[in-house]
């Protein structure tokens, strides 16, 4: 399989933050949190109320209002991510002529379509089902694209698998662009009781915008999230012969599982730790190379403190000058669609040369010794990141993108 | 690249050795019986309870590579760093229909803990990582109707560059559309039907069974192939009968029992 170099030259983002790259790279940096209290269903009764929520989804100017606002939430916000990237990349108007793909991560799609449903007096969870194309094959259909197309869940670990394999497709010939990332909007009544009943969650409701405090001592979980974050990914050749803007490029990918449980993560570091390896070596940089990691930390108290073990572990002596931060501080968790936005992050780092927050950190854990970025943006120099994403089923995965 | 199939014009660009495959069906009594009594698949066994909370397509995707794990031709390799790929067929409606129809009335706190981490679509692939100690990557494709096509091009994809020393490719779903009852609580099961391929990258020609990937030279070649679905893909691998289906764009997925598919 040749080994070319695969970038990325659109994006296409709906998030807590924002929905255009602008408004999310300026409230990122300015450490704004985009978690608020439940309003959209009650939530007296559940052990977290809060979360970063997703709202108005702007229609595309490509398509009908009137069609827009007959979708599913999740439909508008996979739509509009990618004819934002595909216009971002300029090729919106020449999509029907190269063959697109798409990859992407996604997990909750049936569960919220269904659950919607029921609340809305419907019954489609109990009605047959098969005729109904899946998410990813619904937004190929509706953007006129003829790639292949998959959709794939390693929970909060997706975007980085979906990236990842994006790439290989573009390696293998197989597609000339691709559409990877992750889209998921999982906040609804069961998922909020599933995480909450699992104690995984924050239960500070009374203050929201603090509750998201990864690293920080007085964590107390993590606050779910929901959006998502698609990039156009093609051939660097090819992107370059186009003269469009080259955001970063991909450079390594890697990938392991705990095989110990499917909510607890090993208390043994090595499989992390070989997947932060595995994406330096397909980079073919050296840990010291890396100048910002996006932690996955969630801000649960094991999460974090074995997250930092890890990092400790693969950068030596260069962790105690690079920055680290975690950007759930102020985005929350958004499972399923975390890596996607987190690889937005570092595109952030990267464009910016300046590296985010982790917000609400007043405190750090004496056990997470890392080199923070308190409260406040950084400006530094960025060439190369790393970003984890860990998730249940024990799957570890990190994405190293680098400037272009 | 490969050119082996110009007949059909089709360039392969992935194959993999099968290094065994099987076929499981399972009814709702056999699934109940394998849920108490778990399946050891790797040296250390199982507690009693490890798939208490499991969905049965998980279940029977755990017996499933219990079963091609015992037809192996070769000498059975060591799993440690194999990769894992499970797609599932409306992973986990059972237990998130009941979880809905309950909350009314039972509200957040009758939620189970254990819907998220055992219903979710990863849970087929992190319970097998578990069971067969498997550290290599794993994760769970399309969770729909028909997740066969995702999963075959995102499996070869994974051994496309030999990096992983092999991975299971396991295929879920059920001989009918699984839909649960009115009151969400009896539920009218359809035999549960699970593939386990165990593939490895293959660089030089070999002349075992192989799973191929390629891409059709135009739309001309591949417009009489159709779509991958379970059963079809359940009937070659019990037959040992060699097909192809397309996958997406214009990528070719070939099973090749014999290599009879070269000789066309």
């Amino acid at each position: 399989m040749p080994r070319e170099s695969i970038v990325i030259t659109g994006l296409g983002a709906a998030t807590p933050l924002g929905h255009t790259y602008l408004e999310f790279a300026d409230r990122l940096l300015a450490g704004k949190s985009g978690v608020r209290t439940i309003t959209e269903f009650p939530v007296n009764d559940h052990p977290s109320q809060i979360g970063a929520q997703v709202t108005d989804i702007p229609c595309p100017e490509e398509f009908s209002q009137h069609d827009f606002a007959a979708m599913s939430r999740l439909d508008q916000a996979m739509l509009w991510c990618c004819t934002s990237a595909l216009c971002d990349a300029k090729l919106w108007h020449n999509r029907s002529n190269l063959r697109i793909g798409i990859v992407l991560g996604n997990a909750a799609e049936w569960l919220t379509m269904w659950e919607l449903n029921f609340r809305n007096g419907g019954r489609q969870a109990f009605e047959t089902q098969a005729h109904i194309e899946p998410l990813a094959h619904r937004t190929a259909h509706r953007l006129g694209l003829n790639g292949p197309v998959a959709s794939l869940s390693a929970a909060c670990a997706s975007g980085n698998h979906a990236i990842a394999l994006a790439r290989r497709w573009l390696q293998l010939g197989w597609v000339d662009v691709c559409l990877a990332g992750a889209c998921d909007l999982a906040i609804n009544p069961l998922n909020l009781a599933g995480f909450g009943n699992l104690r995984a969650l924050s239960r500070r409701n009374d203050d929201p915008p603090a509750a998201s405090r990864p690293f920080d001592r007085d964590r107390d979980g993590f606050v779910m999230g929901e959006g998502g974050a698609i990039f156009v990914l093609e051939r660097s050749a090819s992107a370059r012969q186009r003269g469009v803007k080259l955001y970063a490029e991909v450079a390594g990918c890697g990938a392991s599982s705990d095989a110990y449980h499917m909510v607890i993560p090993s208390p043994d570091p090595v499989p992390a730790i070989q997947a932060m390896r595995q994406a330096l070596i397909d980079a073919q940089l050296d840990p010291a190379d890396i100048d910002y990691v996006n932690a996955h930390a969630t801000s649960t108290p094991v999460g974090d403190q074995a997250e930092a073990k890890v990092l400790a572990s693969v950068f030596g002596s260069h962790i105690e000058r690079m920055p680290v931060s975690s950007t759930k501080s102020m985005t929350g968790h958004l499972l399923t669609a975390a890596a996607a936005v987190e690889a937005l992050v570092c595109i952030v780092a990267i464009e910016r040369q300046a590296v985010p927050p982790t917000i609400n950190l007043h405190n750090p854990d004496p056990e997470c010794r890392l080199r923070h970025v308190p409260n406040q943006a950084e400006p530094c120099r960025v060439r190369a990141t790393a970003s984890n994403s860990f998730g249940f089923g024990g799957s570890n995965t990190c994405l190293i993108l680098k400037a272009a | 690249m490969y050119a082996l199939q110009t007949a059909e014009r089709i360039r392969v660009s992935v194959r993999c050795a099968i290094a065994s495959c099987t076929v499981t069906h399972a009814n709702a009594l056999t699934i109940a019986a394998l849920r108490k009594q778990p399946t050891v698949i790797a040296s250390e066994p199982m507690s009693a309870s490890f798939l208490k909370h499991s969905e049965e397509q998980t279940v029977v995707a755990i017996e499933t590579v219990r079963a091609a794990i015992g037809q192996f031709t070769e000498p059975q390799p060591e799993f440690r760093d194999w990769g894992i790929v499970a797609a599932a067929n409306f992973f986990g409606r059972i237990q998130i229909a009941r979880s809905m129809t309950a909350y009314p009335t039972d509200g957040a706190w009758g939620v189970s803990p254990h819907l998220i981490p055992h219903q979710s679509l990863h849970a087929i692939s992190g319970t097998l990582s578990q069971s067969l100690k498997a550290y290599g990557p794993n994760f769970g494709v399309g969770g729909g109707p028909n997740s066969v096509r995702d999963a075959l091009l995102l499996a070869a994809s994974l051994l496309a560059d030999s990096s992983l020393p092999g991975l299971w490719l396991i295929l879920m779903g059920y001989e009918s559309e699984r839909i649960p009852s009115a009151d969400a609580n009896v539920t009218p099961t359809p035999n549960c039907c699970g593939i386990a391929m165990a593939l490895r990258p293959t660089i030089d020609a070999t002349y075992g069974p192989e799973l191929r990937l390629g891409e059709a030279a135009n739309d001309d070649a591949i417009r009489w192939l159709a779509e991958p679905q379970l059963d079809a893909i359940a009937e070659a691998v019990a037959q040992r009968q060699s097909t192809r289906w397309r996958v997406g764009g214009r990528i070719v997925a070939e099973l090749d029992f014999a290599g009879d598919l070269e000789a066309r």
